[in-house]
């Protein structure tokens, strides 16, 4: 199975995890339960933590393109890790910050790491469902790092960093604390000058990457 | 399916349960004035937007309308790559539209955090469905960003005219609808316009000032170069619900709004400042803390500046005597993307065919710091010393930092009741560290003499 393939597999599964929870719902409704005979049970205490931290990877697909490149850009196949840490500011409404890691290729031989440090915001439209809607904004750098006047970087490294995100995702809770989450992202760097490990420097980059993959989630 | 979505967004189970032919949804209002809460019209309605601004390019012949399966394709499958459009587009056009997305959201009883998700829902749909080329990063943010602080201050203001309470009130819905078309439109559609009904409370602001001011303005680096340059303007400033005092979570519950048309330019600055949260705090609550989502629009001999950011404002006002005041605020912040014009043309542009629509000007997020000094005489302000600058990191374009600097000595002398003489001198200053290039500047000054009014 070739990665692009891997990735439309996970992909896919991904987005049938989140209409799982749907069709048991519907399930559910059609026959009522003992708990919907039974009387209507306490209120569910409140949530007491307000930390909210999120760990997992997947599969990205990443394709790196700029003004005077090939215009379909270069695909590269890889993968993707990402942790989240933050607070909830309320029911419906995390904000965090997410650092994310995943390889991309642009006219050379070997991919080169992206790293992403943002600011996100994460939106539960429904509070007894898991889906959830999120995006945020922040640095995206490749290579070593951010060209600057202090020290010197070995290539590959870029010279700017503006990164944004934004995706979606379902979460499955085991139980008040713990569970997983089933997300596709898509992160988008603008990274600037890119200098190549051959010491050559390409102008305006822009890297795409598009990522479905699971996440251990506590709350 | 439809109903099974509508139950999912809390809507109710059969809207024809009562039996009539038309249900009364007057139960989906948040209060008797307000409109129709309805969550999928808004998305909709973006989408019958972009049908609208894609039909305008097609009929003005450009190259971007023809699209088909085939472009909506390539465009999600390369994701999002950086635009050439001029200057003006990017930086008024992209947010006026997303301002209409963003309305329509809140036209049908959307919050301003549910409307931001319709603006950007517009926004991505246009980039990637909408237009043939690939979809653009500026334009996203340009469009969701700038369409919300845009989008939020046409819809205060709109129901700052609007007067429901009136039977007769077609004066107001029409001067409405030119100041925000999307929520006049929601409204005359849904017939709210002629439903007579109090004005939502959260859109009562306390306080409304206006100021404006029209005159002469002289342009140049010396007088020398001055003589000759006058050209008229006009300004219009607002302050919507006291954005210096109160404490408030609501969002654009108070906002700034700074216009000049004319000058050299047709716009030559708009600025607005929508505060998110402020309270008071120190001793007495003398001081202020602030954040406030900001718009800018600027352009002059020296730069053109365009961005949508957030900053926090530290203010404080001392008393100088009984009725002499000091106001003072510190502001520092960013600009989420930032665009500037470039001082460089890239030797590229000329050789490689694909840069024929080479965009002269470079985009990049940026800091932004400034303070104020104001002196006021019962209030009134007499004189206000402004300084703004700007530190913009290019992420496309001719690698560079900007610094943009800006400061503004405005005097104003009451002449009688509501109207005075003014005089603003301003002086706009930016460097430029390119590399390998070296360091470019430039800078000019501004001298404007005007009359006044203001309006409490």
């Amino acid at each position: 199975m070739t990665g692009r393939r891997l990735f439309v597999v996970v992909t896919l599964g991904a987005l049938l995890s989140l209409a799982v929870p749907a069709s048991a719902v519907a399930q559910s409704e059609s026959a009522p339960t003992d708990s919907q005979l039974a009387p209507p049970s306490p209120a569910p205490l409140p949530i007491k933590s307000k930390l909210w931290i999120v760990g997992g990877g997947g599969f990205s697909m990443a394709r790196a393109g700029c003004a005077t490149c090939d215009r379909a850009g270069v695909f590269t196949n890889s993968k993707g890790l990402f942790f989240d840490i933050g607070g909830r500011v309320s029911a419906r409404v995390d904000f965090g910050v997410e650092l994310m890691f995943v390889r991309a290729r642009l006219e050379t031989v070997d991919p080169v790491l992206t790293t992403f440090i943002l600011g996100i915001a994460q939106f539960r439209p429904w509070l007894d469902q898991g889906l959830y809607l999120r995006a945020g904004m922040g640095v995206g750098f490749a290579g070593n790092g951010i060209a600057g006047p202090i020290g010197e970087l070995a290539p590959p490294y870029s010279t700017n960093a503006l990164g944004v995100t934004y995706g979606l995702g379902w979460v499955f809770m085991r139980d008040r604390r713990w569970g997983v989450q089933a997300n596709f992202q898509h992160h988008i760097a603008a990274i600037g000058e890119l200098t190549t490990v051959t010491g050559a420097s390409i102008k305006n980059v822009v890297g795409n990457y598009w990522t479905s993959g699971m996440a251990i989630v506590y709350r | 399916m439809a109903r099974a979505i509508g139950l999912g967004f809390g809507l109710p189970e059969d809207p024809k349960a009562s039996g009539t032919a038309k249900p009364n949804r007057d139960a989906d209002r948040r209060c008797p004035g307000c409109p129709i809460r309805r969550m999928f019209r808004p998305y909709v309605e973006s989408v019958w937007l972009n049908f609208m601004y894609n039909g305008i390019n097609h009929l003005s012949g450009h190259p971007t309308a023809d699209i088909g399966a085939r472009t909506i394709w390539r465009n999600l499958r390369h994701g999002f790559e950086w635009d050439v459009n001029p200057w003006t587009v990017n930086q008024i056009g992209h947010p006026y539209q997303g301002s209409n997305y963003f309305t329509s959201g809140r036209a049908h009883g959307l919050t301003f955090y549910e409307s931001t998700a319709v603006a950007a829902f517009g926004s991505a749909t246009w980039e990637f469905i909408f237009e043939n080329n690939r979809a653009s990063l500026n334009d996203l943010i340009n469009t969701t960003v700038g369409g919300i602080a845009l989008g939020e201050v046409m819809h205060r203001l709109g129901w700052l005219v609007r007067n429901p309470e009136r039977s007769s009130k077609g004066r107001n819905e029409m001067l409405a609808l030119a100041i925000d078309p999307i929520g006049g439109l929601a409204r005359m559609t849904s017939g709210d316009s002629k439903r007579v009904a109090p004005k939502p409370a959260d859109m009562i602001p306390t306080s409304v000032k206006t100021r404006g001011g029209a005159g002469m303005m002289w342009q140049g680096r010396t007088i020398d170069d001055a003589d000759g340059s006058a050209r008229p303007f006009l300004n219009i400033d607002v302050d919507y619900g006291g954005v210096r005092t109160g404490k408030s979570k609501v969002p654009f519950g108070a906002f700034g709004l700074e216009f000049i048309a004319g000058g050299g330019s047709p716009v030559s600055q708009a600025n607005v400042r929508g505060r998110h949260f402020g309270t008071p705090f120190g001793k007495d609550g003398k001081a202020q803390f602030s954040v406030f989502q900001t718009f800018d629009y600027m352009t002059n001999n020296a730069f053109s500046f365009g961005g949508q950011g957030v900053e926090v404002e530290v203010a404080t006002k001392h008393s100088l005597s009984s009725k002499t005041s000091l106001w003072m605020a510190a502001t520092g912040g960013s600009t989420i993307l930032g665009a500037v014009d470039t001082l460089i043309r890239t030797p590229d542009s000329s050789k490689n065919p694909e840069l024929e629509g080479y965009r002269p000007y470079d985009y990049g997020p940026t800091l932004r710091f400034g303070g104020v000094l104001e002196l006021q005489r019962s209030d009134v302000p007499i004189a206000r010393l402004t300084y703004q600058g700007y530190q913009l990191n290019v992420v496309d374009g001719t690698r560079a930092f900007h610094v943009l600097q800006r400061a503004q000595l405005d005097i104003r002398i009451p002449i009688v009741l509501q109207i005075s003489l003014g005089m603003a001198g301003e002086f706009f200053f930016r460097k430029a560290y390119y590399w390998p290039e070296g360091n470019r500047t430039a800078e000019t000054s501004q001298l404007r003499l005007f009359a006044a009014w203001s309006q409490k």
